[in-house]
């Protein structure tokens, strides 16, 4: 019985190793494609500045926090929403629970590129009241990959 | 034999619950992304409706207000009451198709709803419906709902109408449009 039970045990471990390994190339792989995302806006920002360097996450934390004067009175600061700590959840102005922007608590933020666009655009408006640029993006996307 | 015949249950079991792991495993871990041409078929614009509207608060059931109610609202989203929730060309078109053809004078909707309306007012929110003001006055009056942001606001419907549940939720629809419902709880993975 004791032969028998020792393949067994082997077996579970085998399973639970195979468990952390999908999950570990889930992660790999949305890390793959938020570093698409960012090499994206990395040669939008080369374009404008040749000697663009690579992005910044303190400076990406400066802007999450600001409290840009032409931001619509409604979303004084990114943080009105998402609050000043990524890795809490966030709550719409309806209410609505929004998940962590923190990519360590969130593994699947900044891997849909549309989305990401299209979040960047309303978000930048109502808070920025612009556009934002690909500097600000890569930087905003670095500091939440960073936390 | 009896021997062999224990082992032999016993090893069928580690199969099974090694199976189950695995199972629960890949159901936890794989990222679920939609899977384009798996949509079910339905009205144009619900599956947007539902989608888009749903990422900053509960969908609202199209049939509480008039068609030109919609045509203002989708048709302005970029100032969508202080916030700028703009849709893609092709989102907002669909999005306003489900609105207006299932609106509160379409055959979705119900005469009273709108009873009281002057018929050129264009009313921006379903609490502006002389109906829903009348049918929620002691609510309002007690504290119970207020206007506006809060965990008492009447934005949310489904704190008290729940999931479709009760007379209000049976007659109008409340929770066949999914997604609503409580403010809290639903998680959101939109805003990256």
């Amino acid at each position: 019985m004791r032969r028998r039970t020792v393949p067994a045990l082997f077996f579970v471990f085998f399973v639970f190793a195979a468990a952390a390994a999908v999950r570990a190339t889930s992660v790999a792989q949305y890390a793959a494609e938020r570093q698409a995302i960012l090499n994206h806006y990395a040669a939008l920002a080369k374009k404008v500045d040749p000697n663009f360097k690579g992005f910044s996450a303190a400076a990406g934390k400066a802007f999450f926090l600001a409290h840009p004067a032409a931001a619509r009175p409604a979303t004084p600061s990114c943080s009105s929403c998402h609050t000043t700590n990524p890795h809490n959840w966030g709550e719409t102005r309806a209410g609505k629970k929004i998940a962590p922007v923190a990519v360590s608590v969130t593994p699947s933020r900044f891997t849909d590129p549309r989305k990401v666009e299209m979040w960047f655009r309303r978000n930048c408006e109502s808070v920025y009241g612009r556009t934002c640029t690909a500097f600000e993006k890569g930087n905003y996307i670095t500091f939440m990959a960073s936390q | 034999m009896r021997q062999t015949r224990r082992t032999l249950r016993f090893r069928t079991l580690v199969v099974l619950a090694a199976g189950l792991l695995v199972l629960v495993a890949l159901g936890v871990t794989l990222p679920t992304r939609a899977q384009p041409g798996a949509q079910p078929p339905g009205p144009v614009g619900a599956r947007t409706w539902q989608s888009q509207c749903s990422a900053c608060h509960m969908a609202y059931p199209p049939w509480l207000l008039p068609a030109r109610s919609w045509r203002a609202i989708i048709g302005d989203l970029s100032h969508h009451f202080g916030e700028d929730a703009s849709l893609s060309k092709g989102q907002t078109a669909r999005a306003l198709a489900f609105g207006v053809s299932h609106a509160a004078d379409s055959r979705y909707g119900k005469a009273k709803f709108l009873r009281g309306l002057l018929p050129r007012a264009t009313p921006l929110y379903i609490t502006d419906l002389p109906w829903w003001r009348a049918k929620h006055r002691r609510f309002l009056l007690s504290g119970a709902i207020t206007l506006g942001p809060g965990p008492h606001a009447a934005a949310n419907c489904g704190r008290c109408h729940g999931a479709g549940r009760g007379r209000a939720g049976r007659e109008h629809g409340l929770g066949l449009i999914r997604g609503g419902g409580e403010g809290g709880g639903h998680e959101h993975e939109g805003g990256n």
